[in-house]
């Protein structure tokens, strides 16, 4: 995206929030999206798909909460979360669980760029960089 | 006086020339005078002997060649061998060529003795006309006893005129060039004497002024020596007060890299502790947390996660 100029950007910015539906990705957003660059070929139509696909990945992530864990974790444990991110952020999420062993316990939700940390092993690395 | 001179001198036997007598004896004194005051010269100056020797000789040849001339000439002639000469009276000429051919000549005197011959034999000739008359006069006392001893007026006269001449002459060429010689000698002695005195003055007032500067050159060198003391003694004070700050920074630098360097190895044995107690924490909490533990602590943790 560097090399990408800022009327590219711009471009590609309206085309992701003409795709979005409530906040949330829409499939058939998308593909309306896409057949109107088919149709209507930008000036330089790569650049701005990839920008666009870049774009829409980030607000898919937005809408998906991985949920890290080691151990069992009840559902409602999930739905808690993902409503709690949902209110955060203003838009519906859905939870992912992943189980992952090397937490040794708690969890470790992803979200877009944000990452929250309640698990044995991150406090444990914090506890080192903190020595 | 002159007439018992006139008497006793027949008893006694005494006869001569008068005239012949004083005038050798004029010679003689002469020759005296010229050996005397050689001998004198030569003392006081050794090294010119070569130029005062032939000058007194040719001197003393002047001298005792007038004396000769005059016992030939106006005295009675018994050395010579002319017996045809009547005495009391002796040819001038004749005199004087029987003495050129004397054998008994010296040499080396018989040029200075030609010419006072000749002289001699032109003021002979002169007044010879006169001989006569003086003979001729018979005068009691006294003028007997000068003519039995031969004392002729014109003689006398004769012999005082060469005689002014030679002395004269002597004088004007021998003498007074000598004189003159012999007193620059003796002023050059003299100035000699007195510069040497001065010189030996000088010379000792130069000494005396040399062991001065030799005093005063050698406090001056222990001066000299003594600053240069002084002056490395306090460079080499302050070389050494600069490298004993110079250690004591590099000292102090020493210690504190070694102070970082304890602090470092602290910090890496406190993060290599932490990270060994996390590790083992880790494994250990693998081995013992059980899925009832883990399910608690997710619940723990969802309900953090919740209420951010």
């Amino acid at each position: 995206m560097a090399a990408v100029s800022a009327k590219i950007r711009t471009y590609v910015k309206q085309l992701v929030q003409l795709s979005l539906d409530n906040g949330a990705v829409s499939a058939e957003r998308v593909a309306g999206v896409l057949e109107y660059l088919d149709k209507t070929p930008p000036a330089r139509p790569q650049a701005v798909l990839l920008a666009y696909r870049k774009l829409i990945a980030e607000e898919i992530a937005k809408g998906e909460a991985r949920i890290e864990h080691a151990g069992p974790v009840t559902s409602e444990a999930l739905a808690a979360i993902a409503a709690s991110l949902a209110q955060r952020y203003g838009r519906p999420v859905a939870a992912v669980a992943t189980p992952n062993a090397k937490l040794l316990a708690g969890l470790r939700v992803r979200i877009g760029d944000d990452v929250y940390e309640s698990s044995v092993s991150g406090q444990l690395a914090a506890l080192a960089a903190a020595c | 006086m002159l007439p018992i001179i006139a008497q006793i001198a027949p008893a006694a036997g005494i006869t001569g020339n008068l005239a012949t007598g004083l005038a050798v004896f004029g010679a003689a004194i002469a020759v005296g005078l010229i050996g005397f005051r050689t001998v004198e010269a030569v003392g006081r100056n050794p090294a010119a002997q070569g130029k005062i020797l032939p000058l007194a000789l040719v001197l003393g040849a002047f001298a005792e060649g007038l004396g000769i001339l005059a016992i030939f000439v106006l005295g009675k002639y018994t050395c010579c061998s002319t017996p045809s000469v009547p005495p009391g009276r002796v040819p001038c000429f004749r005199l004087i060529l029987n003495r050129l051919a004397a054998p008994a000549s010296f040499p080396f005197l018989f040029s200075a003795r030609i010419l006072f011959s000749a002289m001699f034999a032109i003021l002979a000739a002169a007044v010879e006309t006169t001989a006569t008359h003086a003979e001729a006069v018979q005068a009691s006392g006294a003028a007997a006893l000068m003519n039995r001893f031969g004392i002729q007026g014109n003689y006398v006269l004769m012999q005082f005129i060469s005689f002014a001449i030679l002395a004269a002459t002597l004088y004007w060429f021998g003498i007074k060039p000598t004189l003159a010689t012999m007193d620059e000698r003796t002023g050059k002695i003299e100035a000699g004497l007195a510069n040497e005195k001065a010189s030996v003055a000088k010379l000792a007032e130069t000494q005396v002024q040399i062991v001065a500067q030799l005093k005063a050159a050698q406090v001056e060198a222990n001066k000299i020596v003594e600053e240069a003391r002084k002056v490395a003694k306090e460079l080499a004070d302050r070389e050494a007060a600069v490298a004993n700050e110079r250690a004591q920074h590099l000292i102090i630098k020493a210690q504190q890299a070694i102070e970082l360097e304890h602090k470092k190895m602290l910090a890496d044995a406190r993060t290599e502790i932490a990270r060994l107690v996390v590790v083992t924490t880790e494994r250990v909490l693998a081995k013992q947390l059980n899925d009832a533990d883990r399910a608690a602590y997710n619940q723990t943790a969802t309900r953090e996660l919740t209420s951010v």
